[in-house]
């Protein structure tokens, strides 16, 4: 979209980025003075309650996809579109009971990473770490695009200086905050969403009734209303499954279930995905009205703001503005805390350093926040790809890791062989599918594969793990004490 | 003929989206006042 025809004038824009910039840069600020050492900046001090565990949970599965891609799936795949878009919360509902017993069993756990090393061993757990890693740089790289544009779509600020504000600001307040810093801003930034949401929906439901909706879809779109729809049906357990990986393995949430009070944490992702359940189809309705509406859409992925731009005019773009410039802090914040602890945690002091001080590793953390939000900086300037390439290439990869983090928080039989094939194995075939057959297709093969590898393996195996050997804090205690390795359960693979 | 949603489903999904993305807000005020109360806030 030209400048043109962006809904708000630059100075609008610029004042809405300066005004929110400022304060989540204030509040990251503010309360990241709790974070005093490495826990408290990495985990927020282990006992964040259900009010803000929720928040946290919800607002950062609500990246700026789920506002511009629902509208694109209601678009083009219709009711079973927006509905596929809402399966990535059954992700939530399902880590709800493992974030318990991951507490559970790591009373002391930093990172997913330190769970999949002591659970299966170093060759799996570093195949685990790229997966992890060139997820996370997608969803990063794909918000900070979504950001650039959607920014010059409505407010004809360019793409380069949009994009770069956003992760600056991101940058700035996860970097003197930390997760204190990422869960006080995401509090507020979930109601911020949900209110815009829901006035955005309101507003539209105000011009457009949906009598009129559906009969001009009947008579004009009919597939979109069509109970029958293979592909849109194909992608809804494609998503489900995409959305299944990007949770149970990505240190987002797993940091966010070491950060939750003991008694929490299955309460607050439960609750988050009932909270996130209907955003996809409250957000993604508007996509249905540009037909009705007859507003001309070259691009499928302005859809949301496109048509929320023609229907609300500047009030709704400021609105739109505002809910997507939250919904990416929500989430870029969140990624550049849990992929610098990985960073920090797994690769610096784990793999490289392993007597580093609690002082120097804060730094370290510091250092690869800012370095990430280079990264993320430098991907996203040639403006390549179309957003959902960029975020469903990873599906694959994450769909892999599903089975091997189920099995290993759960079967005492899963060995690191199983996990390290599964995951391996599904994601070959899941990148074969994606670009042999589709991306619809991508994840749901990527899981089957690697469920059927890690079922075999773990069917075959002798393994009886000790789950006690995954509270590594005890096995350093013993170790110092001098108490037998044994004692604490070496893990059997 | 391929069978269509009708519109009363439509409805119901639109609205009840809407209505429960708004009471979620409401619920996390309630939850925040709640945690505020019982000073377990983090």
């Amino acid at each position: 979209m030209s400048e043109a025809a962006a809904v708000l004038t630059p100075s609008t824009g610029w004042v809405l980025l300066a005004v929110f910039g400022v304060l989540w840069v204030a509040l990251g600020m503010y309360w990241g003075r709790k974070a005093k050492d490495l826990e408290g900046f990495m985990l927020a001090g282990r006992n964040v309650g259900l009010a803000l565990g929720t928040a946290t949970a919800m607002a950062t599965w609500v990246t700026s996809n789920t506002v511009m891609l629902a509208p694109k799936f209601a678009l083009q795949m219709g009711i079973w579109g927006m509905l596929a878009y809402s399966t990535a919360s059954f992700g939530l509902f399902l880590f709800a009971p493992m974030a318990q017993r991951i507490r559970r069993l790591m009373p002391r756990g930093f990172t997913s990473g330190d769970f999949i090393r002591l659970r299966y061993g170093r060759p799996a757990w570093a195949v685990f770490l790229i997966i992890s890693f060139v997820y996370s740089m997608a969803w990063l790289v794909s918000m900070g695009m979504a950001g650039g544009i959607v920014l010059e779509a409505l407010s004809g600020i360019d793409y380069r200086f949009g994009m770069s504000v956003i992760l600056l600001v991101c940058v700035v307040y996860t970097l003197f905050g930390g997760l204190y810093a990422v869960i006080g801003t995401d509090f507020i930034q979930s109601l911020v969403i949900l209110a815009g949401i829901v006035i955005v929906g309101a507003v539209v439901l105000s011009r457009i009734d949906l009598a009129a909706i559906h009969g001009n879809l009947v008579a004009e779109q009919p597939a979109l209303l069509a109970v029958a729809m293979p592909v849109a049906l194909l992608s809804l357990f494609n998503n489900m499954f995409f959305g299944f990986g990007e949770v149970f393995h990505n240190n987002v949430w797993w940091s966010r279930a070491f950060a939750m009070n003991r008694g929490v944490a299955h309460k607050a992702f439960g609750l988050a995905g009932l909270l996130w359940f209907p955003i996809p189809v409250a957000a993604g309705f508007i996509g249905l009205c540009a037909g009705p509406l007859g507003i001309n859409v070259p691009d499928p992925d302005m859809v949301g703001p496109l048509v929320a731009g023609k229907v609300l005019g500047g009030a709704g773009a400021v609105v739109v503005f505002v809910v997507v410039f939250c919904s990416l802090a929500s989430s870029i914040d969140s990624l550049l805390a849990a992929t610098s602890d990985l960073l920090t945690e797994d690769v610096y002091r784990k793999a490289l350093r392993p007597k580093s001080s609690q002082a120097h590793l804060r730094r370290v953390s510091s250092w690869v926040i800012v370095g990430l939000g280079i990264a993320t900086w430098a991907l996203c300037m040639p403006r390549l790809g179309d957003l959902i390439q960029v975020l469903f290439l990873s599906g694959p990869l994450v769909a892999s890791a599903i089975w091997p983090v189920v099995g290993g928080l759960y079967w005492r039989r899963a060995g690191g062989g199983a996990a390290l094939a599964a995951m391996l194995a599904g994601s070959a075939a899941g990148l074969t599918a994606y670009f042999s057959l589709g991306w619809f297709t991508a994840s749901l093969i990527s899981a089957a594969v690697s469920a059927v590898v890690m079922g075999l393996g773990t069917a075959t195996s002798r393994a009886d793990f000790d789950w006690s050997a995954l509270d590594e804090s005890a096995l350093e205690a013993a170790v110092e004490t001098g108490a037998p390795a044994g004692s604490r359960g070496a893990a059997t693979r | 003929m391929t069978a269509l949603f009708p519109q009363g489903f439509l409805a119901v999904l639109v609205y009840g989206a809407l209505t429960a993305s708004g009471a979620g807000g409401v619920l996390l005020l309630l939850l925040l006042a709640r945690d505020l109360k019982n000073r377990r806030i983090w």
